[in-house]
């Protein structure tokens, strides 16, 4: 039997690239417990509803978190669409889904690039965010940004893309796949890569239902559940979806998870480009919520399933804006993935839920 | 095609049957978020079930009531009840992992209580839009009770409703008052008599302002006339309110 | 050029920022823009660094990470202000929880604005920086000599 020991884990990390603090109780190299402190990201921007009318505050939505900061936006302009009771063009709500496939897919490349310089494979970790520019460069021709888009409004989308950008991204898609091949071999072929991920950081299908946990995490313990598949705004259109699962429910199975997401967001988005609509981007939504009027709304970002809640208060500002992001939801899994581990291993389970603690705590 | 959501109302004593209810039958907990509102915090419960969202919303929590913990049940809730514990002070037993109010480590305690001056405003405007429309909305009735009975009495004034009784000696006012105490009698005559002594005051007044404005320039003289309406339209919806 | 301003190394901290400006600055990193080439290391230890980037409206409960990891570096030291929230609270300005800029809690050398910064901004405040570097280094030997 060893001695205990406490050793602090961040908020300032090379591996981390947010703030976490965990308390690790350690006998003798093995993780026995794991506390997670968080607060670090706190900035109370859900009071900032009562300064910022409904309008405004979507530029605020989007900076909770650079990394979602799309799906962040889209979900909070459906959610006051919702409350609204505002119908937008099917342009737009194609043109959204675009966007935020592309956003999964540059999440889930900038994911791989961490998760492999945390276990040590730093030029894996270059080659995959070279990969990731290609992303958003597109972005950039699109939008105009790099990593906050500010494409999105209540009542539909700021900018189209034309024919020419349509068939460029199409064009770059593909090359994309071709590159992305060879990384996905480095992570899911490679021996010493498998020997850091397979086996490590396991929880299992009842602990994931238990822990409600969602998300790659979650579909990584075959846990069948993706926001998509209920169809929501531009997802209905799609002609078949089906979450990525895998059975194992280790550090393998989430790479393997998310590295299988990214081919099926390319299709999705190849899908979406053969069959979107004309007409217009947006329509001009007047007036204010209704008093005592609510909403609720579901969307898939990267890490998983995100809920938005508003309420009105009939004025032009909001009474209430709720984000529950999936890192939040996933905590308790995190605590269990990491007891029994070893202290090495502790940064690869970490970053294999995929925290995004400025999501968490807004 | 889009998200099936619903908003339940719960109480705060079946929220432990709830949890367990859910459990059970294999609902999947999905968050718990908190709204300062006018009368309390009411706290959301958010299940989901075979593609439905549910919201299970308990209205009016106050700073002394306590709420139980679900987390026996779901254990992903305690982040969310330590945060609504340390934004909102509402208190909640029995968490699992319990931070005790050092979860977020906070500038200012429970901020999300806090009503700001301009959601205060908000708060107001509301309410007086909330009051005007009322008082729309019963303008159509008051006017067919009032056309009734002036129907069901010919020799009644018609006009406005009610306004400022002029003391004119008229009998109607001796004959009501004839059957009441007479030191109430003085008391009533004096308010009445004030009361037209402040109308004719201000007749006098607008007679002189009248006359300041004739010998002011006419773009200056318009504006004043046009606040002067502003204010005379602010008023008499003032005295019906007043009246009722 | 001094020895520190042939190949600063950097040590990275976000303070209560979204991850976009924390984003760009690992991209500025890689082989996009690459500031490696330019002796530009990524380290987690302070004591090894000289350029200290911060990111994020600073909150309440970080005040003392900044402040620590400032003071554990060893001089001569700059810091640079990555992104419009370093620089002065940012959108988040009025909220409840945040202090306003980095400059609040340590002091800054290089303000280097934008939501997310871009990487060339933070290349260009990183030569900045290597500039004020070499005063500071100049000044502090001249101080050794002096004393």
């Amino acid at each position: 039997m060893g001695k205990a020991t406490v050793i602090p884990f961040g908020p300032q990390h090379p591996v981390l690239p947010e703030p976490l603090h965990l308390d690790l109780v350690v006998e003798d190299e093995t993780v026995v417990e794991a506390i997670p402190q968080i607060g670090f990201v706190h900035r109370g921007l859900e009071k900032l509803v009562e300064t910022r009318d409904y309008n405004q505050f979507i530029y605020v939505a989007e900076r909770i978190c650079g990394i979602c900061a799309f799906g962040h936006s889209m979900g909070y302009a459906e959610t006051v669409e919702r409350l609204m009771g505002v119908e937008i063009p099917e342009r737009a709500e194609c043109l959204r889904v675009i966007w935020h496939e592309l956003s999964r897919v540059h999440s889930h490349i900038l994911w791989m690039g961490l998760a492999a310089d945390a276990f040590g494979f730093e030029s894996l970790f270059m080659h995959c965010w070279r990969l990731r520019e290609r992303v958003l460069d597109i972005f950039e021709k699109t939008t105009g940004g790099r990593v906050i888009f500010s494409v999105v409004k209540v009542g539909g989308v700021v900018r189209d893309i034309d024919e020419g950008q349509l068939a460029e991204i199409k064009r770059v898609l593909e090359g994309i796949k071709d590159d992305y091949s060879q990384i996905m071999n480095a992570f899911l072929k490679d021996t010493s890569v498998k020997n850091r991920t397979v086996g490590v950081g396991f929880v299992s299908h009842e602990d994931a239902l238990s822990m409600s946990m969602v998300g790659p995490f979650a579909r990584a313990s075959n846990v069948n559940y993706d926001v998509r598949m209920l169809g929501n705004g531009g997802y209905g259109r799609l002609s078949d979806f089906k979450p990525v699962l895998d059975t194992q429910g280790d550090c393998y199975a989430r790479v393997k998870v998310r590295a299988l997401e990214v081919l099926q967001s390319i299709d999705i988005i190849e899908e979406m480009i053969a069959q979107l609509p004309s007409g217009d981007i947006a329509v001009s939504v007047k007036g204010s919520p209704a008093d005592g009027a609510e909403a609720a709304n579901l969307v898939e970002q990267p890490r998983g399933e995100c809920y938005y809640y508003a309420r009105g208060n009939g004025t032009k500002n909001l009474e209430r804006m709720r984000m529950r992001t999936p890192t939040s939801q996933n905590l308790a899994g995190m605590t269990t993935a990491l007891s029994g581990c070893d202290l090495a291993d502790v940064n690869m389970i970490v970053l294999t839920i995929d925290p995004c603690i400025s999501c968490t705590e807004r | 095609m889009t998200l099936e959501t619903e908003f339940v109302p719960l109480c705060i004593e079946e929220l432990p049957a709830l949890a367990a209810e859910k459990k059970a039958e294999g609902a999947r907990f999905v968050q718990l978020l908190a709204v300062n509102a006018e009368e309390g915090v009411d706290l959301i419960y958010t299940f989901m079930r075979d593609g439905v969202l549910t919201n299970h919303e308990i209205k009016g929590v106050g700073p002394s009531t306590v709420v139980p913990s679900i987390t026996d049940q779901f254990l992903a809730a305690f982040v969310f009840e330590n945060e609504v514990h340390d934004l909102f002070g509402v208190s909640i037993s029995d968490i699992a992992i319990d931070f005790g109010g050092n979860f977020y480590a906070l500038a200012q305690k429970e901020p999300m209580t806090i009503i700001s001056p301009e959601q205060k405003a908000a708060r107001e405007k509301a309410r007086k839009l909330a009051a005007a429309k009322a008082a729309k909305e019963r303008q159509p009735a008051a006017r067919a009770a009032q056309a009734e009975y002036l129907a069901g009495h010919p020799d009644a004034h018609p006009g406005k409703p009610r306004g400022p009784i002029e003391p004119s000696g008229s009998d109607d006012l001796d004959a009501r008052l004839a059957g009441v105490d007479p030191e109430k009698v003085a008391r009533v005559k004096a308010a009445l008599a004030a009361k037209a002594k402040k109308a004719s005051e201000t007749a006098a007044g607008n007679a002189e302002l009248e006359k300041k404005l004739a010998g002011m320039d006419p773009e200056k003289a318009a504006k004043v006339r046009a606040a002067m309406e502003a204010k005379a339209r602010r008023e008499p919806s003032a005295t019906e309110k007043e009246g009722e | 050029m001094t020895y520190a301003t042939k190949s600063p190394w950097v040590i990275h901290y976000d303070a209560s920022s979204c991850n976009g400006c924390d984003i760009e600055v690992l991209a500025a990193l890689c082989p996009g823009y690459d500031v490696e080439r330019f002796g530009i290391v990524n380290t987690g230890n302070p004591k090894h660094a000289d350029i200290f980037l911060v990111t994020g409206s600073v909150n309440e409960q970080n005040i003392k990470v900044v402040q620590e990891i400032y003071n554990q570096m060893v001089e001569p030291k700059v810091v640079v202000a990555c992104g419009i929230c370093a620089c002065s609270g940012g959108i988040f300005h009025d909220c409840y929880n945040v202090i306003g800029g980095v400059d609040q809690a340590i002091p800054v050398d290089v303000y280097a604005p934008g939501c997310a910064v871009r990487p060339e901004a933070i290349i260009d405040a990183v030569v900045e920086a290597l500039g004020i570097l070499e005063e500071k280094s100049k000044a502090l030997q001249a101080q050794r000599k002096g004393a």
